[in-house]
């Protein structure tokens, strides 16, 4: 076996200049995959990661049957809401759970009207882990006996035409199926800079909800907040456990078309790197092809020495297999260096963060990861590839008869 | 010339199997090369084809103080007497359809669902509207002066489970600030295949959304559908009015111009990718090539060719590799691209709400594209050609002799 | 027992569409510690009979015997078993690997048959002082004379204590000195260790070495002698 990899390792080297030319197809083969995979989880992290911070929570409780309304925010009142947040705050990873009422409507000035999520909070025990009260632009956060003041962001501000103090109209329905109308007014402007965003939430306080939607001490969901994301699974099977009947989903549940965006952009990267390696591959094949009639009589000799058709066969495979290894360890390098050279200077999207209801949650730029999320498997691929590049020339090489070999010119 | 010719192809033909695929390698490439950019022009097209049809028409003709992302009721931010304008318009320029429409916030609610919507106020006899009633999936399209009928699409109905004669609520905001609410009744359903649109977007008449707004006779704006889309900047022209603003479909798209700058860049960097990935196929082929005829070379050049014709046959063969490699790229090629134009990428629900495109995306290879990239690849050929021709151009003859089999 | 023989063996080559009959019914036998050559002009089948005795190749008809075998009918990947223990062989282009250092050649054949480490190691320093390159082991081919690869070769084809050295050529690519230096060398060798030793060649010098002389033509055997009366032979 030695003997094996010392004369393929040796072997590929022979004609250096070849050798590097491949190396380099297959190192670019492997860095565009990397820069690709980079890319795109440094997107699901800014959207993702923002989503958490900005819109809360990791994990949201809810009750049974609610996400069959995926289009629609029904108010389906949680029961034991208070309890199933006390419980939860027990559960290791959680650092904060707390109660939300959560619905659509329309907020409503002489400037127009804009559809917007309804959000009811407890306030004292959302501001520690809040982006939005940390970045009050006038006015203040809210607090829970704020009656009829509202908490909006710059955005929002900004399309109504409303300053601190000023009122505005807030329309939506209860559970009892009326239409509910109010004036409210603006106790509070936030700005986190993805005025997309902002422009879609009116946050108030929980008791105000309450009322609003007559639901009488009861609320709609527990909002549940991690440590950080990935965690969010053995959380999930935690409160299953306690309470069964609830429907429990996280940011990546929330957002289903963007999973299906990334897996069928996924799905066409792969097809699109598959037959690039191809044809890298082609490259490897051609080398190795001219190698074997290279070295038709060496190989005669080989077999000469007791070396059998198989083992010819594996050397050429080895071979292959080696050059493959050479080309997807130089573009692991090349990844790594170029992904972290653009992690620090990232990308601008914020042109198109309208695009998509989840693209509002880039704020500004994304930065790419090291690319190594499916490193395992590219790998996989391309060392397969290299593989089966040699069969034909491995098969080339061992079909003859080493007396045949021996003399041939 | 001729005898370089003669030279560059027997060799070829000499190794059958090591230029039969290189060729195949060139037309992979190719192959990647068409498929895309036939994908990008097709989803440009299509998107803006859509967009045009269904949400910006041609031209628009709307009031000074508009702002399309406000749906704002106020009078003056509307058109006045826009039927008027619109029959002008209808009578006397090159038009399909000049129709107002009269757009507003909305909220369906039914039980204790509800969902934010566009509410559309739309003249049902124009064709600018064929799309809806030509994509009715159940019940019939709105009949000229319905005031309790609505129009809703697809993913709506599936969600409230709801059927033509079912009953749901509607909130609209009104001219003053305020908000009005009322029952409709479901007269039909349509589905145009842009999930996006389907899913945020409700019809009333014309005459109903004006009254439930109390917008009295206004609209938002005047879509215009043009015969011929060239015609644009002359429509546009003359148009006498004065006091709106009438902004061509060019404008109304910018975004979609925009986002395909923007892809088109990114494109082109996986262009240059693929191409340099395949230049090394050719390199490697050329340079195995001109190591293995050594003495050949050492040769012709000892009875006296030019180092600069022995550049030629390389060259030469790089051009018939490279020909070789685009008929088995246009052939492979335009297999992929025929199938994807004729039945389509289905990319399914996005959630793109930002710009409207259809669920299923349809290739389109122009002309130019193909020539530009056929004319790329016989490039990069050629350009791979150039070490391996400069290495056989500066052998000495006596090493080349030198160095037998 | 005899350490190859073929019996009534013909073999016929394709060559396009021509037919060449290269051997066309040979028997002969070679005995253990034998020194020797099978001569003849180009063309005589002296290559091809040296290939089928080494398993190189098939017969068209006949049989082959190593060892008291029949290999004849052997698979490609038997009859490389048969040929890795058992015989060494020698070209006139040397046959080296070139990424090799001419110890690792040298070790090659005992790494193919499993020798471990330390007495692998003592093997192939013993091999090369026997051909008088110790203090050349660490050179690649391309730094070696043609003499001195040769006598690699040599140590390579001892390497594993083969039965027989199938030697086809080996002195047609050096100079005189060179080509006797590589006769001596292999004529000790076989009176010291006995190992059988079959040339193929139409050199003198290597004739001249030979203790029994195959004479071929035409692809049939036309004179078998011993030389003198030196070597008890049939």
């Amino acid at each position: 076996m030695r003997l094996y990899f010392r004369l393929a390792w040796r072997n590929i080297w022979r004609h250096k200049r070849r050798t590097i030319i491949i190396v380099v197809a297959l190192a670019m083969c492997m860095w565009l995959m990397m820069f690709y995979d980079g890319l795109l989880a440094g997107f699901t992290d800014a959207i993702y990661g923002n989503a958490v911070k900005v819109l809360g929570g990791n994990i949201q409780v809810h009750e049974a049957g609610y996400s069959e309304n995926s289009l629609s925010n029904p108010i389906m009142p949680l029961g034991n809401d208070q309890e199933i947040a006390a419980y939860v705050l027990t559960l290791p990873n959680v650092v904060g759970a707390s109660r939300r009422i959560e619905t659509d409507g329309l907020a409503t000035s002489r400037e127009g009207s804009f559809g917007v999520s309804i959000v009811g909070i407890e306030p004292e025990l959302e501001a520690t882990l809040s982006v939005i009260s940390k970045n009050v632009e006038s006015g203040s956060y809210l607090h829970s006996s704020d009656g009829d003041n509202v908490f909006i962001g710059k955005g929002l501000a900004d399309e109504l035409n409303v300053q601190e103090g000023d009122k505005f109209t807030l329309i939506g329905r209860d559970a009892h199926n009326q239409m509910r109308k109010r004036t409210m007014t603006v106790g509070g402007i936030y700005d986190v800079n993805m005025p997309e965003l902002e422009k879609g939430i009116v946050y108030m306080s929980l008791q105000e909800a309450q009322q609003l939607y007559d639901l009488n001490e009861k609320s709609t969901m527990v909002m549940v907040t991690l440590t950080n994301i990935g965690k969010e699974k053995s959380v999930i099977a935690g409160i299953i456990d306690q309470f069964p009947g609830t429907d429990i989903g996280s940011w990546q549940t929330k957002y289903p078309e963007l999973t299906s965006a990334i897996t069928t952009k996924s799905g066409a990267m792969n097809v699109f790197s598959f037959v690039i390696i191809l044809i890298a591959g082609i490259g490897i094949l051609n080398m190795l092809l001219m190698a074997v009639y290279e070295r038709t009589r060496e190989i005669g000799f080989l077999g000469a020495m007791g070396i059998r058709p198989g083992g010819i066969n594996f050397l050429f495979l080895l071979e292959g297999a080696l050059i493959g290894l050479v080309g997807i360890a130089a573009g692991i390098l090349l990844g790594l260096v170029f992904n972290f050279l653009f992690q620090q200077v990232g990308m601008d999207f914020s042109k198109f963060s309208n695009i998509t209801t989840y693209a509002a949650l880039i704020s500004g730029r994304v930065y790419p990861s090291l690319g190594l999320e499916k490193i395992v498997g590219r790998v996989l691929v391309m060392l397969i590839v290299s593989i089966a590049a040699a069969f034909y020339p491995a098969w080339e090489a061992s079909h003859r008869e080493p007396a045949e070999a021996l003399h041939y010119v | 010339m001729k005898q370089l010719f003669k030279m560059a192809f027997r060799d070829i033909l000499r190794h059958k199997r090591r230029s039969i695929f290189s060729a195949v390698a060139m037309g992979l490439g190719l192959t990647l090369l068409l498929m895309f950019a036939s994908f990008i022009e097709g989803e440009m097209r299509g998107s803006m084809a859509t967009s045009i049809k269904l949400d910006t028409g041609h031209i628009q003709i709307q009031a000074q103080n508009y702002d399309k992302n406000k749906n704002s009721l106020v009078w003056d931010n509307l058109i006045a007497n826009p039927g008027q304008i619109a029959d002008q318009i209808s009578s006397t320029l090159p038009v399909i359809a000049a129709t107002p429409r009269l757009f507003a916030s909305g909220v369906v609610t039914q039980g204790n669902a509800s969902s934010g919507v566009k509410v559309v106020g739309i003249d049902p006899r124009s064709p600018a509207n064929e799309p809806y009633k030509n994509g009715l999936v159940a019940g019939e399209f709105l009949q000229g002066d319905d005031i309790s009928g609505i129009l809703i699409g697809k993913p709506l109905a599936k969600q409230y489970k709801l059927n033509p004669g079912d009953s749901i609520n509607l909130l609209v905001n009104t001219s003053n600030g305020d908000v009005d609410q009322q029952q409709f009744t479901i007269r039909g359903i349509y589905s145009t295949e842009s999930s996006g649109l389907d899913r945020a977007v409700v019809f009333l008449t014309l005459a109903k959304a004006q009254a439930i707004t109390q917008a009295g006779d206004h609209a938002s704006i005047i879509f215009i559908l043009l015969k011929d889309i060239n015609q644009t900047e002359a429509v546009i022209n003359a148009i006498q009015a004065t006091g709106i603003k009438i902004v061509p479909w060019t404008v109304l798209n910018s975004f979609i111009m925009d986002f395909q700058q923007y892809a088109d860049s990114f494109m082109s960097l996986f262009y240059l990718i693929i191409l340099a990935i395949t230049a090394t196929v050719i390199i490697n082929t050329l340079i195995m090539a001109v190591y293995e005829r050594t003495r050949e070379i050492g040769i012709l050049s000892a009875i006296g060719m030019k180092s600069s014709s022995i550049m030629g046959v390389f060259f030469i063969e790089s051009a018939i590799l490279a020909i070789g490699g685009i008929v088995i790229g246009w052939i492979l090629g335009g297999i992929v691209v025929a199938y994807l134009t004729y039945y389509g990428f289905y990319i399914g629900d996005f959630g793109l709400t930002g710009f409207t495109t259809g669920d299923t995306i349809h290739a389109y290879l122009t002309v130019s594209a193909g020539i530009s990239l056929t004319s790329l690849t016989l490039i990069v050929a050629l350009l791979a050609a150039i070490y391996p021709a400069w290495l056989a151009a500066k052998m000495e003859p006596v090493d080349a002799l030198k160095s037998a089999q | 027992m005899e350490v190859t023989r073929v019996e009534n063996v013909t073999r016929v080559y394709m060559i396009g569409e021509v037919e060449t009959q290269a051997l066309r019914g040979v028997t002969l036998g070679i005995e253990p510690g034998e020194f020797t050559a099978l001569v003849g002009p180009s063309g005589s089948g002296k290559t091809t009979l040296l290939q089928l005795m080494g398993c190189l190749d098939q017969p068209t008809t006949g049989k082959v015997f190593v060892s008291g075998k029949d290999v004849s009918t052997l698979k490609r990947s038997e009859r490389a078993d048969v040929r890795r223990g058992t015989i060494g062989f020698i070209f006139q282009f040397f046959a080296l690997i070139p990424t090799l250092t001419a110890y690792e050649n040298i070790e090659m054949p005992l790494l193919l048959n499993g020798l471990k480490g330390e007495e692998r190691k003592a093997r192939v320093l013993e091999l090369l002082e026997a051909v008088n390159l110790s203090d050349r082991g660490h050179h690649k081919p391309d730094q070696l004379s043609g003499g001195e690869q040769q006598r690699v070769a040599i140590a390579r084809a001892l390497a594993s204590k083969p039965t027989m050295i199938l030697a086809d050529e080996p002195t047609a690519n050096l100079d005189t000195t060179n080509g006797e230096q590589v006769m001596d060398i292999m004529s000790r060798l076989n009176k010291e260790t006995g190992v059988t030793f079959i040339f193929a060649s139409h050199d003198p010098r290597v004739i001249k070495y030979g203790r029994r002389i195959v004479q071929l033509q035409d692809g049939l055997v036309v004179k078998d002698t011993i030389v003198g009366n030196k070597i008890k032979g049939k």
